[in-house]
């Protein structure tokens, strides 16, 4: 599983975090990703579900985990 | 056409709305094509606390403590509101300051150069490239790892700071005015009521912190991640004010000018309004948002956007107080920016490039 710690970074950095991950996910890993924010998670979700994978979201003590499956 | 609506109608209905209560403010008192201006605002605020002397652009907008207190109240509503801060501070307040400067050359912040297009001011077309050249560089250095870092969570109070200093100057203003500065001519003595302002700032300040609207991040958007809600959100913004416009128009009888000159608080110093606007864009992309979004990102508990908030407020201070500002054009004079003006302003630009050079992400 790829993880990703995005937790207090300032747009758009959390999505484009996200971004790089799928664009090197070539082998189809699930990501897991942190993130502390309702804006960043709704732009997150949004761009995995564009790129095929399916997101279940889990809310945190920090926050919000994400994990991607394709 | 129907997946184009429902992806994107919160986003077109918000724009639509905005640029429905900007038109209203217009109509209320406000100067024209200035429904709202955050930069405009904040310098006006600057002014009425006595920081600069320009005694035409002196008045404590409430819309601005509108935006504030509905960002406020909304994100304690829906659990979005969340104290943070420490994501290099002084920067955040050296680049809102230098956002400033780049603001008031062109005479007007993103919010206002959308406002001026739907006017049919065709120098807010003009500095439209520059502010979309601004976010493309900006684009580029987040692409190669620009980060201003990681904010900390921080107590209630760091995340209030916002809404408690409005509220403060709400309170003055309606009960203590006499210690405050108002322009008596010039745009800063024309204004909506204080209630009608206040009621535009908290719907716009609500919609703003639901839907997320960034003029910066919207362009930014588009262009790294080929997502378009935000744009067509600002193209709302435009279309709406510009159908108003002519609806007046042809109510008052008076026809609509698209044109460069004429145009109510602005000028053709086409190459410097470009430069100030660059400024703002590339300036914005660092920052994580707009002056508009920096505004509601306070309201919402970031400590670091009061930051850059209050270099704002200085920045327009030094502005005004340096001869930095754009100069609106008028019947003796073309106005345009100063030579100081221009040189701080390529200061700025090269600034800019040596922080986005200098601030990357540790591996």
């Amino acid at each position: 599983m790829i993880k990703l710690d995005a937790r207090n970074l300032s747009c758009p950095e959390p999505l484009l975090m996200l971004k790089n991950a799928i664009k090197k996910n070539k082998q189809g890993e699930d990501i897991c990703l942190l993130l502390s924010s309702q804006n960043a998670l709704e732009n997150c979700k949004r761009f995995a579900e564009k790129a095929g994978y399916t997101v279940s979201v889990a809310e945190a003590e920090y926050g919000y985990q994400l994990v991607m499956k394709i | 056409m129907k997946s184009f609506i429902k992806n994107n109608w919160a986003y077109i209905l918000s724009g639509v709305a905005i640029g429905l209560v900007a038109f209203a403010l217009t109509l209320l008192g406000n100067p024209a094509n200035m429904g709202f201006c955050i930069a405009c605002f904040l310098r006006d605020i600057s002014g009425s606390l006595g920081f600069h002397g320009a005694k035409v652009v002196q008045y404590v907008r409430p819309e601005i403590i509108g935006i504030v207190m509905g960002a406020f109240a909304i994100s304690l509503l829906k659990r979005d509101f969340k104290p943070t801060a420490g994501s290099a501070p002084a920067l955040r307040f050296v680049l809102g300051a230098m956002v400033m400067i780049g603001a008031l050359a062109f005479l007007g912040c993103p919010l206002r150069m959308v406002l001026r297009i739907g006017g049919g001011d065709l120098n807010a077309i003009i500095a439209l490239l520059g502010f979309i050249a601004g976010i493309g560089v900006g684009v580029i250095f987040l692409n190669n790892g620009f980060s201003l870092g990681r904010s900390y969570d921080q107590p209630k109070a760091e995340g209030v700071v916002a809404p408690v200093i409005s509220l403060v100057l709400l309170f003055v203003v309606i009960f203590f005015p006499a210690l405050l500065l108002f322009s008596e001519s010039g745009p800063g003595s024309m204004h909506a009521p204080i209630w009608a302002a206040l009621v535009a700032g908290l719907i716009v300040g609500i919609i703003g912190q639901r839907t997320r609207v960034c003029f910066a991040g919207g362009i930014r958007d588009a262009m790294m991640f080929k997502q378009f809600h935000m744009v067509w959100c600002l193209l709302s913004i435009i279309i709406t004010t510009l159908v108003a416009n002519l609806i007046k128009a042809n109510i008052t009888g008076t026809p609509m000018s698209f044109s460069f000159d004429g145009q109510p608080v602005a000028h053709s110093d086409h190459i410097w309004s470009v430069v100030g606007l660059f400024i703002v864009g590339l300036a914005s992309v660092f920052l994580g948002g707009c002056p508009f979004r920096q505004l509601v990102l306070a309201g919402s508990g970031s400590g670091d956007s009061m930051v850059t908030v209050l270099g704002m407020i200085v920045g327009a201070a030094l502005s005004h107080n340096l001869g930095l500002a754009g100069a609106a054009a008028n019947a003796t004079s073309a106005g345009g920016v100063s030579d100081t003006g221009s040189i701080v302003l390529i200061v700025c630009v090269v600034f800019l490039f040596i922080v986005g050079i200098c601030c990357r992400r540790k591996a």
